[in-house]
């Protein structure tokens, strides 16, 4: 997904909001939002990024899998130009919170620090899962299986070998096989973000 | 000296080898820093598993949350 983003293609809306909500929706949550306002921080960061094809045409739940997203390079990199959005709308509901009154006593400054911290962090948790997602379609369904019911799952390895009809060797040979997989797969995304 | 295999490492930091075997692969450790080397990256490795399982732990989490919502 990640590098689709980065080449330019075209995502579809859903696709898009499946993948980046649980990321928007984290940091939120770890700056001090409510869920409602983290909702609504999902919400606006959706529409600011399809603006000019959903904004007044559909409700943001129930957009057709035509509507699609393609970053225009000439903004940056997606990374940090998703990142501006992010915090630019999060800024905003910390504002409309000072406006109510409603607000826990942090200081922008130390709210913005706040949001920095978290987003590196989840941003690391979200290139994971994209390279997890990568490993599932790189290595053969039962490597996989391994994997996930040895590592992932922490199930006993004489039990895993055991259900998938597997020495124990050959479950830490998929894991191992896995794990370089996957270290692979995370250094070509961190080297294609720099 | 032969070295030891990821897999047989494996085995043995797992104490999934017999006694003599523990006995004979921890000797060879103590004086090959190759397979030291190597038992040490796996090591490495379950820090990046436990950095994986935690991440999709918290976006499993999430999304399970918001399917429970909607």
């Amino acid at each position: 997904m990640l590098a689709r983003v980065r080449r330019g293609d075209e995502i579809s809306w859903k696709e898009f909001y499946d993948t980046y909500r649980p990321l928007i929706y984290l940091v939120g949550k770890d700056c001090g939002l409510e869920p409602a306002e983290n909702e609504e921080l999902v919400q606006n960061v959706m529409c600011e990024i399809f603006r000019k094809d959903i904004v007044g045409k559909y409700d943001p739940d129930h957009v057709p899998d035509h509507v699609s997203f393609q970053h225009d390079e000439s903004k940056g990199r997606f990374r940090h130009y998703f990142r501006g959005i992010v915090r630019n709308q999060a800024l905003k509901i910390y504002h409309s919170r000072w406006s109510f009154k409603m607000l826990e006593e942090v200081p922008e400054p130390v709210y913005c620090q706040r949001f920095d911290t978290s987003w590196n962090d989840n941003w690391r948790s979200h290139v994971l899962n994209q390279a997890m997602t990568e490993l599932r379609q790189r290595v053969r369904p039962s490597t996989y299986s391994a994997f996930e019911l040895y590592t992932l799952q922490e199930r006993p390895v004489k039990e895993v070998a055991k259900v998938l009809n597997l020495s124990v060797d050959s479950v830490y040979v998929a894991k191992n096989r896995c794990v370089a997989a996957l270290r692979q797969i995370i250094a070509k995304i961190e080297k294609e973000e720099k | 000296m032969r070295h030891y295999t990821e897999d047989e490492l494996e085995l043995f930091r797992h104490k999934e080898m017999s006694v003599l075997g523990r006995i004979n692969c921890a000797s060879h450790l103590k004086e090959c820093p190759a397979c030291a080397k190597l038992l040490a990256e796996l090591e490495e490795n379950d820090k990046l598993v436990q950095e994986v399982r935690n991440s999709m732990e918290s976006f499993q989490s999430q999304e399970a949350t918001h399917r429970k919502q909607a």
